[in-house]
Order: C-alpha cells, then structure tokens, then sequence
C-alpha cells in the first residue's frame, strides 16, 4: 500500500522519514554526542577515550608536554599493550622511528610498581631509572627527568 | 559552542568546495539550464579531491592551495546561485545532504576510537603531513598510498581549530556526498531519495570507520562510479561526463588503497570488454587509466617508494611454502571466510536478494548487468589470490581484512537493487 500511487503518498513518507532520523539519532547517540560535543572540550573528550592514566594515557602526556614543554620526543614506555604510544603527542619526528629520543625525560606509563623500589634491578627496558628523578607522578604514570 | 560553530562552519565550506566551476569547464550539460544540485556537488567535489591529489605531488603551502580553491568555489557559488543554475525543487536534498552529514560530523567529533592501523600509520602520516613533511621523509609504510592522511592533514591544517578530527570530516562528507550522489541514478521523488539514502546509510554506516581508515573513501568512490556504470550500460547514456567521472574516480581509488589498482583495473576492463559501443570513449578510457597508473608508478619511483603493495605481506618466500596441501587448506579458508563475510555484509545480501527477483520475474534483464558478474568475478579472482600468496598467518589475515576488502566493492552492486526497486515502483 504504501508504494502503491507512491508519488501521491508524500505526507506518509515523510513520517516515515522523520521515524528514520529519530532511528539514525537514537541508534548512534547522536543526541549524547551533541551534548558532550557542546559541554566538552576536545581535550576531555579525548581523555574520556584514551585515559588521563590508564590505557594509552593521552591526559597524562598531554599535561607533561605543556607544563614541561617537551619540544622533542622522550622515549615513552607503556606497560600496556597499545600499538603506539607516540601518536598522542601529535607530532611528526624521524628519531621516533629510529629510537631517538630526548633522553633528557622519560615517561613511564601505566607503570604498577614504584619505579625506585627495587635496587637489585634498577633497569627498566634497559634503561637505568636511577639516573632519573620523578618530575611528575600520577598514579602509575610518572615523568622521570635527568639528575 | 565555539567548537559546535567550528564544526558548521567546516561542514559549510566543504559545502562551498562542492561549487568548484569544474562543471562549468565541461559544460556537460550543453542545452539543459537546470543541473541537479547533487550531480553539480559529486562532480564538483571530486574534481576538487582530484585537484588536492595533483598538486600533492609537490608538496604545496596547504593553506595557500586552500585559499585559492575556497575562493575559486565561493565566487562560482555566488555566480551559480545569482544566475539560479540550479534547479531549485531539490533544496529538499540539500538540507537533508546537510543534516545527515551534521549527524556523522558529530559522531566523528566524539570518535577517538582509533584502530590499529590509524594509531601505527594514518595518523602520524597525517600528522606529518600537518606538519608540511612529505613522503620522502616517512619512513613506515610508505608503500601504502599516502592521499588518504593528506587529504585528512589538508582539512585538518584549514581549519580554525585545527583539531585533526575536523580532517577526518571530508572522509564523512564524500561518505554522505555519494549515497546522495548514487542515488540520482534514477529519476525517483525527493522523498523518495531522502529515505533510500537513510535506508543506505543504515546499511553501511558504523561510526569506526571514520577513525581515518580510507576504506570508506574506497566505498564512496564506488558508489560515484556505480552511478556512471549504470548510465553507461542500464540507461545506454554514454555521455563524455560519464568517463571522465569514472577516471577521476578511479584516479581516487589508485591513490587511497594499495588495492586500488587492481580495482581501477577491474572496473576499466570490465567497461572495455563488456560495453559493445563507442569505442573511442573505450579508448579513451583505457588509455586514461593505463597514463595515471603510469603516473602513479613515476611518483613512486620518484620518491623512492616499494612498488609491493605490502612489503610485510608479500615476498618471494611464500613460493616455497607452496604445494598441493598448502594450495587445498589456503582455498578452503579464503573460500570459507569469503562466504561468511558475504553473507553477513547487509549490502551484498540485499544486492544478492535483489538479484534473484530479477532472476525469477525478470528474467530478460538480467544480461543487463554482465559488467557487474564481470567486476564480481575478478574481484573475488583477485582476492582469492591475494590470500594465497599472503605472507601472514592464516586466517588471521583473512579475519581482519576480508570484511573491510568486501565492504569496498559492495556499493557497486547496489545497481541492482536501484534497478529492481525502479521496477518495483513502475508496476505499481
């Protein structure tokens, strides 16, 4: 019934139209997303995905870059499995790919232990974390700067 | 809210890049004073996204490039609405074109979901592009077709908050551009297209594939190129504009996707061996694919960069592994997975539904779509011996690509359900 004379059957289509946008908001939140696109800002948002301190800490780094104001990469080490963690500083550097980094910081993520707490094994990934001091911790995400 | 307004504002300049005087330059429509306003927009956008590829190639200042093509649109805009050359009964269109790409604007503003590959590849591809590096100067996958991150970084450096997600935007508007774009197709009612283009969009939507993977770009393209096919062979209007969009399609689909050149090959030999007429627009055709994929392997040769598709997938080693057994189980996976992969991708399932009702009622139009068997034919060739030769484990390759590789294609055979819907509302 409804294709037949379907050229005269506007006022029922456009129900029907109405019906699917309804569907498109509800089903893919639409109506939440615009809410937190005008009560957040990008920054949230994105710590709302990636975490301020956990996965792949996007909160945490985006902090240190600012108030330590990293102008190159330090080697980032995330004791969660995450593709990679360089991507969240937003930045295009070659000594990334060749594992150069700025060996001035380090940060640690999603790190569970005290860093210092072990003097028998004072290594993590190879490198001697007693040559660093905490410059920022927050819960287990630490930036460790140079002596 | 200053982010809400920045997002409209994006949406309206894609909207004026969609008046690139392009249209103006071919003069397609010699005798007709009405365009429709989505052809105008679909031609318009991808000769801008084919300008954007071009002068790429030398790595040009991206606001400067912006700033000329903006202003170029605007004043074409200006002229085009003053002198009313467009038919003003599809605003209709236009609003819903406009509210459905505001929906998927807002759902990639609130998408930092970034799989896998974005998070290795795309986007610090992207990012290096934002930053004004070039090709030469990446090191990972270089080998992948760089357009799709340059595209991103392009929009996402002209924009006011330069926010990477508002780069991420033009993959959502030639999402939406060419639903509403495949679907001039046919000369069905306004309200008609307004829900067919919902019916589409809820058939292939999903909100991850925005995360700045170009698989949906492949898609879009497809669906561009579904229009011209089913002009060239269902409505037998081989007109010159029908080619040219096809080229600059397929240009598109050659720079998105290591894979895009076996479906620029695909599409181009199944048009020359299957359309019976016309053979200097065959010739042309062919000979407009064969010098940009020419060109496409100078720019590569140019820069360095592998010819292999995927240098991790494919090697010479896999020739050893090869015998009877490897051959039989290999066959049996791809196989296996391709039928389920298939048959659980909504657009394949309601092309194949559609299919068979013009098999059983209509049974003599069914010939009408030879290029398609065609295309489905060395689609699945070609992906049959893709997973063959894959240096990957098996079927982890085949889980977490056939969908994607699947989903590219899948727009072209929604000619047939167009097709079999027109007949449908004929009857009636």
């Amino acid at each position: 019934m409804l294709f037949k004379n379907y050229k005269k059957n506007t006022k029922l289509f456009y129900i029907v139209i109405l019906f699917f946008i309804i569907f498109f908001l509800n089903n893919y939140q639409i109506y939440k997303k615009t809410f937190f696109l005008l009560s957040r800002d990008y920054e949230k948002r994105m710590v709302d995905e990636h975490g301020y301190c956990s996965r792949e800490s996007f909160g945490f780094i985006n902090y240190v870059i600012k108030k330590h104001n990293l102008n190159k990469t330090p080697r980032v080490i995330n004791f969660e499995k995450v593709p990679n963690n360089y991507w969240a500083f937003f930045r295009f550097d070659t000594n990334i790919d060749n594992n150069k980094f700025d060996s001035k910081y380090l940060i640690l993520l999603n790190y569970t232990e005290n860093p210092f707490s072990n003097k028998a094994n004072n290594k993590i990934n190879n490198i001697n974390v007693y040559d660093y001091e905490v410059l920022e911790k927050n819960k287990n995400c630490y930036l460790l700067g140079v002596k | 809210m200053i982010e809400t307004s920045n997002l409209i504002i994006q949406m309206l300049v894609f909207f004026i890049l969609s008046f690139f005087p392009f249209i103006y330059l071919i003069k397609f429509t010699n005798g007709i004073k009405d365009h429709d306003i989505i052809s105008f927009f679909g031609i318009n956008f991808l000769f801008t996204l084919n300008i954007i590829l071009f002068t790429s190639f030398i790595n040009p200042s991206k606001i400067i490039l912006f700033t000329s093509i903006f202003f170029i649109s605007l004043i074409s805009a200006l002229y085009t609405l003053a002198k009313k050359k467009i038919n003003n009964s599809n605003f209709l269109i236009v609003f819903f074109l406009f509210l459905l790409f505001f929906f998927i604007s807002v759902d990639i503003a609130n998408n930092f979901n970034f799989s896998w590959d974005v998070k290795k590849y795309y986007l610090p591809k992207a990012t290096a592009f934002f930053q004004n590096y070039f090709v030469e100067d990446l090191t990972k996958k270089t080998e992948y077709p760089y357009y799709p991150s340059y595209l991103w970084a392009f929009f996402w450096k002209n924009s006011f908050l330069s926010y990477e997600y508002f780069g991420r935007m033009v993959y959502g508007y030639i999402y939406i551009l060419a639903i509403f774009y495949f679907l001039t197709i046919q000369n069905l009612t306004n309200v008609l297209k307004i829900i067919l283009s919902f019916l589409i969009l809820f058939i292939s939507y999903q909100t991850e594939l925005f995360d700045g993977r170009p698989d949906v770009l492949i898609f879009a393209y497809c669906l561009f190129i579904a229009k011209h096919l089913f002009q060239i062979f269902n409505n037998n209007k081989d007109n010159f504009i029908d080619f040219v969009m096809i080229i600059l399609s397929l240009n598109l689909i050659l720079w998105t996707k290591s894979e895009g050149l076996a479906y620029a090959l695909i599409i181009t030999l199944s048009i020359i061996f299957i359309l019976k007429k016309n053979i200097k627009m065959k010739f042309f055709l062919g000979f407009s694919v064969l010098t940009l994929v020419l060109l496409k392997l100078f720019i590569y040769n140019y820069f360095g960069l592998s010819l292999n598709p995927n240098v991790e997938t494919f090697s010479f080693e896999i020739l050893n592994k090869i015998n009877f057994n490897f051959i039989f189980i290999r066959s049996y996976q791809i196989v296996a997975w391709y039928l389920m992969y298939f048959l659980t991708n909504p657009i394949m399932i309601i092309s194949l539904i559609s299919f068979l009702t013009i098999l059983i009622y209509e049974k003599k139009t069914i010939k009408e779509f030879n290029y398609l068997y065609v295309i489905f034919i060395l689609n699945f060739g070609v992906i049959f011996l893709t997973y063959m030769i894959t240096t990957y484990p098996m079927p982890f390759h085949l889980k977490y690509s056939l969908d994607r590789i699947i989903f590219h294609t899948s727009g072209l055979f929604l000619i047939i359900t167009i097709f079999c819907l027109n007949r449908f509302l004929k009857r009636n």
